[in-house]
């Protein structure tokens, strides 16, 4: 009896044992084909991973088909190198122009290049005949007139984020009422590159043009949207292209021309997840890119300014936690020669204006001083220094001139009565040597009653000559002229044996280390006493010359004839040159 | 001329604020490990180790998948994804042979 029951149970235990493999089966399929499914799903997503609809087709640069009997050797197959080709002997009618979709190149006419050349992995193959084509079935490529030159480019780095822009122009149109420009802007990882453990999870890219910029038609990438990975694409805007590294996941995208007044304001913003909920993995890991193609009205010349940003997290397999986050601003490009520029960034306005800015009330004794500070380095990335001069002040009518490289920071000392005007809104002029007249705008006054603002010179964009800054504030103005490069020599006469009184007779630009020779000539009446060299040296020879290898006022004496020695008549209020 | 020239601070545009994201965020990870756990626990209660596996494997599988389907680069976050397509699949297929297993008996036994 329990032999039995024994038995029937072991029999009932063999019989489970089956059961259980015949349901394992469809599970373990179930296990295969689940993943697979969902892999192949996601190959078809990827834009790297497109799979070509055509197959090799031969290509020659001239269109025609080769057939071994051509008067004329073979032209030059298309190669993936290098990156840019230049091909001949066809009308723009004959091309065969960009087609969608994952197709291949037929005709490539004259002057016309292979845009986003990346894209193209076509290899030289041997057909059945022998003769030479190229196999274009590996990608597909886009072909478009490249007709775009890069004109400018930009760089600030951080101690962990490095930011770069781009800035291209397309030069090929021929639209008589627009230019075409594109920027591309590049952050890059420098903490935590090779770092497996620390990426940046979000990331930020800003971009701000002038507001007649317009994005048309709208043409930026990435795209908003959600992208499973990051991965490389191409960015063709008119006739500019080019390729580029896009981030992966969350991609946000705006734009406004509202946000900040005067600028067309246009932000990517990249997440590695979706909110609050999860979040998947880093963004990029080395770098990545964006890129919007704008238009302008033809003849202006715009200007970008770039920002960047990047939080890095420590991945800890369940759990993500902030290491650091860094913001790098500004890069700035703009487009070159736009010494042309038809018109003026700011219009012009009148040196004084009819209408100054500044409160309704009125000063007793309002004053308005302008003065200048010059940090001048010798080298282009503004490391060495060479001085710092400081000139202006008072009723001085001229600073000190400042160097090829240089951060000028103009002030505007406002007072009442001796007492600072504090808060006052003075309204910003600086006249450039042609005579142009730029509107800086209003700036606040701060405790000490003087409000700045500092510009930066580059020999590769700045005029160099005389400038004037005009600082106004409630009807009242003052100027304070400086030159740029070249060192200024200020040369004055004075008919008076005590030195309080001294009349600019002229100024004059010279080249630095420039040798110079002064002749005074005195008045009727009056005799030459002795040169008065920057308000200390005496000087007794007449000509003199003097090496110019900084700023320099030269003042003459003359006595008169039957009185040497002793003041002459006055010609007016006082007034230094400068200091 | 002077846009360069005036890198100013009257033309420089606001400078914009970064977000301040949270200090500490969970990884996708954590909900696979926390549903596998459970999973775990249920399949122990009632006996179904072998489901338990299935689900456990196909997690697993999804998640290598997702990480080498972008070569050359491994893809974590598309592996994470993958993971819990594979889980949530496999569980509910699970869950559903279950289901039709026990009407099946539940219809015998009424006969």
């Amino acid at each position: 009896m329990g032999k039995a029951v024994l038995r029937e149970k072991k029999e009932r235990k063999k019989r489970g044992v089956r059961m259980e493999r015949k349901k394992l089966l469809p599970m373990f399929l179930l296990m295969l084909i689940l993943p697979v499914t969902l892999w192949t799903a996601n190959l078809k997503t990827t834009s790297e991973q497109i799979t070509p609809a055509v197959k090799p087709v031969m290509v020659f640069a001239t269109g025609e088909e080769f057939s071994g009997e051509l008067p004329r050797p073979p032209p030059t197959p298309i190669i993936d190198e290098p990156p840019q080709l230049l091909l001949a002997n066809e009308t723009l009618e004959a091309m065969v122009s960009q087609m969608e979709g994952n197709k291949t190149i037929g005709k490539i006419p004259r002057n016309f290049q292979i845009a986003n050349s990346s894209v193209i992995t076509g290899r030289q193959v041997e057909s059945s005949s022998g003769q030479t084509t190229i196999d274009m079935s590996t990608q597909g490529a886009i072909v478009e007139p490249l007709s775009h030159e890069i004109i400018d480019s930009d760089t600030k780095s951080g101690s962990k984020l490095k930011l770069s822009v781009t800035f291209y122009k397309d030069t090929g149109e021929i639209d008589p009422n627009w230019d075409y420009y594109a920027v591309k802007a590049t952050i890059e990882d420098i903490y935590a590159k090779n770092d497996f453990w620390n990426g940046p999870l979000f990331a930020d890219i800003w971009l701000y043009f002038p507001d007649w910029a317009e994005e048309v038609p709208t043409n930026h990438q990435p795209e908003a949207g959600f992208r499973l990975s990051a991965g490389s694409g191409s960015f063709g805007y008119q006739g500019i292209g080019f390729s580029m590294n896009f981030p992966a996941y969350s991609i946000g995208y705006e734009w406004s021309k509202t946000k900040y007044p005067g600028w067309l304001f246009i932000h990517w913003s990249y997440d590695g997840g979706w909110g609050p909920v999860t979040y998947w993995y880093y963004v990029f890991k080395d770098y990545t890119e964006a890129a919007v193609g704008i238009r302008v009205p033809q003849g202006q010349k715009p200007y970008c300014y770039a920002a960047g940003w990047a939080a890095w997290y420590k991945f800890w397999i369940f759990l993500f936690s902030k290491d650091s986050s860094e913001m790098v601003y500004w890069c700035y490009v703009d487009p070159a020669g736009v010494q042309e520029h038809p018109q003026p960034l700011v219009p012009p306005v009148p040196s004084t204006p009819v209408t100054t800015p500044g409160p309704s009330q009125t000063y007793t004794n309002l004053c308005v001083d302008a003065f200048v500070l010059h940090w001048t380095f010798t080298d282009a990335t503004y490391n060495q220094l060479k001085y710092i001069a400081i000139g202006g002040m008072g009723q001085d009518s001229y600073g000190w001139h400042a160097g090829n490289y240089s951060y000028t920071t103009l002030f505007a000392a406002v007072s009442n009565n001796v007492a600072p005007v504090v808060n006052a809104s003075v309204h910003f002029y600086l006249v450039d040597p042609n005579g142009c007249v730029y509107d800086l705008g209003n700036w606040y006054t701060d405790d000490v009653g003087i409000a700045e603002v500092t510009i930066t010179f580059d020999p590769t964009n700045s005029p160099a000559g005389m400038w004037w800054f005009i600082p106004v504030y409630s009807g009242v103005q003052d100027e304070c002229g400086f030159s740029y490069v070249y060192c200024l020599l200020i040369t004055g006469y004075t008919y008076m044996a005590c030195w309080n009184t001294v009349y600019i007779e002229d100024v004059y630009l010279v080249p630095e280390n420039e040798v110079i020779s002064l002749t005074a000539t005195p008045p009727e009446g009056y005799v030459f006493r002795y040169w008065w060299i920057n308000f200390y040296y005496e000087c007794y020879t007449n000509p003199i010359y003097i090496l110019m290898d900084f700023d320099c006022v030269v003042l003459s004496r003359f006595d008169p004839e039957d009185n040497p020695g002793q003041s002459g008549g006055s010609l007016g209020g006082s007034r230094h040159l400068l200091q | 001329m002077l846009d360069k020239i005036l890198t100013v601070l009257t033309q420089e545009p606001p400078v914009p604020t970064p977000r301040d994201p949270p200090a500490i965020i969970p990884s996708p990870l954590i909900y696979v490990a926390i549903a596998i756990v459970i999973a775990g626990i249920i399949a122990w209660r009632y006996k179904a180790i072998l489901e338990f596996i299935v689900i456990l494997c196909s997690t697993i599988g999804g998640f290598i998948i997702g990480l080498v389907s972008t070569p050359p680069y491994a893809n974590i976050g598309l592996g994470m994804m993958v993971a819990i397509a594979g889980l949530m699949v496999s569980a509910a297929i699970v869950a559903l042979m279950r289901l039709i297993r026990k009407t099946r008996q539940t219809t015998t036994i009424s006969r």
